[in-house]
C-alpha cells in the first residue's frame, strides 16, 4: 500500500501535464511555448515533430512545421537538411557553400 | 519542392554547407471579394542559388526555381568544377568565358518564343494603371503560392534555364570573384528582372479591372 500511493500520485501528475505535442493543438500562446520548447531541444526533437507534421489536424501540422523550421532553417523540412542563416557562418570550412537567396524566410510559411 | 527532393538533399548534405539568406520580404496580397470571401497569395518569389568556395566567393549561379532534376545536375556540375579546378579566380573566368563562347557560337540561350511571350505578358502587366491589377497579374503570371485550403499550393512557371545560363556566363566571364550579396542586385534586377521589394498588401476588389483578370 505504501508503494502504491506515490505511484498513483506520479501517474496522476504525469497525466495532468500535456506533452509538447499535445500543446501544439492548444491555444496560440500555449502552442507558441511548445514550439519554443521544441526549438530549444534542437535536432533531437525532429523525429517527434515529423510525426506531428503528418497529423490529421491541420493546425498541429502547421505548428509542427513551424517548429521544424526553427530547428532546420527550412519550414516543414522532412529530409534532415540543416541550413545556416548567413554566409559568414559557413565560410572557412572544408566544404564549398550553397547559398539560396529568396524572398521571405525559408523557415516560415509563405516564403 | 526542390529542397525536399531526396537526391538534391542528399547531395547538399554530403558535399556542401547550405545557407539561406532573405533578399526581401515576401509579397503577400489579399483581395477582399466581399461577402467574407478573400483570395490570398504570394507574388513573384524568384530564387537564386549561388555556388561558393569555402571563402564565400561565388563560382557559379543558378538563377530561378527549377525542377529537382535540373537543380540536382546544376549542383553536381558545380561540384565537379570545384573539385577539378579548386575554383581559382582564373578557372572561374576561363570556365564562364568558354561556356559563353560555346553558347554564342551555337545560338543557345536566346529568348525562346515562350520566354518572349512571358516577357511580353510581364511588360503588359507593368503597364496596368493600378497596383491591385498589377499584383493580381503577378499572381497569375508568376510563381504563386495560393491559399485555398489547409495547405498552400505553389504554382511554378517554367524558368528559362539556357537564357539565364547565358546571362550568368556573360556576367561572370569578366567579373572579379564576389560574394552572393555582391551579386544579388545583378541577379535579381538584371537577370531575373524582379524588384527587391516586398510586403503585405490588401485590396478591396471594387474596381472592374482586377475582376476582369479573374474572369479571364
Amino acid at each position: 500500500m505504501k508503494r502504491t500511493v506515490p505511484l498513483v500520485l506520479l501517474l496522476a501528475l504525469g497525466c495532468s501535464r500535456p506533452t509538447a505535442i499535445d500543446r501544439l493543438a492548444a491555444d496560440e500562446a500555449t502552442a507558441r511555448e511548445a514550439i519554443a520548447e521544441f526549438a530549444n531541444r534542437g535536432e533531437a526533437a525532429l523525429p517527434e515533430l515529423r510525426t506531428a507534421a503528418a497529423s490529421e489536424d491541420p493546425l498541429v501540422r502547421r505548428r509542427a512545421k513551424t517548429a521544424i523550421g526553427r530547428i532546420t532553417g527550412q519550414w516543414g523540412s522532412d529530409r534532415g537538411l540543416v541550413w545556416k542563416r548567413s554566409v559568414e557562418e559557413a565560410t572557412g570550412q572544408a566544404k564549398p557553400i550553397l547559398v539560396l537567396h529568396l524572398f521571405g524566410k525559408f523557415d516560415e510559411e509563405f516564403c | 519542392m526542390t529542397f525536399s527532393d531526396k537526391r538534391v538533399v542528399d547531395l547538399i548534405r554530403e558535399r556542401l554547407i547550405p545557407v539561406w539568406e532573405s533578399v526581401a520580404p515576401v509579397s503577400i496580397a489579399t483581395f477582399d471579394l466581399g461577402d467574407g470571401r478573400t483570395v490570398k497569395g504570394t507574388m513573384g518569389g524568384e530564387i537564386a542559388i549561388y555556388f561558393c568556395r569555402p571563402d564565400g566567393k561565388v563560382f557559379d549561379i543558378l538563377p530561378a526555381l527549377h525542377s529537382p532534376h535540373v537543380t540536382y545536375w546544376a549542383i553536381k556540375n558545380a561540384l565537379d568544377f570545384y573539385e577539378k579546378t579548386g575554383a581559382t579566380d582564373a578557372a572561374i573566368s576561363r570556365f564562364h568565358s568558354e561556356r559563353l563562347a560555346e553558347m554564342v557560337a551555337s545560338g543557345a540561350g536566346l529568348p525562346s518564343p515562350e520566354a518572349q511571350r512571358s516577357i511580353t505578358r510581364r511588360r503588359a502587366k507593368e503597364a496596368s494603371a493600378d497596383k491591385a491589377t498589377r499584383d493580381l497579374g503577378e499572381m497569375v503570371h508568376s510563381k504563386t503560392g495560393i491559399v485555398s485550403g489547409a495547405e498552400p499550393i505553389t504554382v511554378v512557371e517554367p524558368g528559362g534555364l539556357e537564357l539565364h545560363k547565358r546571362a550568368v556566363h556573360t556576367a561572370m566571364s569578366s567579373a572579379a570573384p564576389r560574394s552572393p550579396q555582391e551579386w544579388k542586385e545583378h541577379v535579381f534586377l538584371q537577370i531575373l528582372q524582379e524588384e527587391l521589394t516586398g510586403g503585405e498588401f490588401e485590396y478591396r476588389v471594387d474596381t472592374l479591372a482586377p475582376i476582369s483578370i479573374i474572369e479571364d
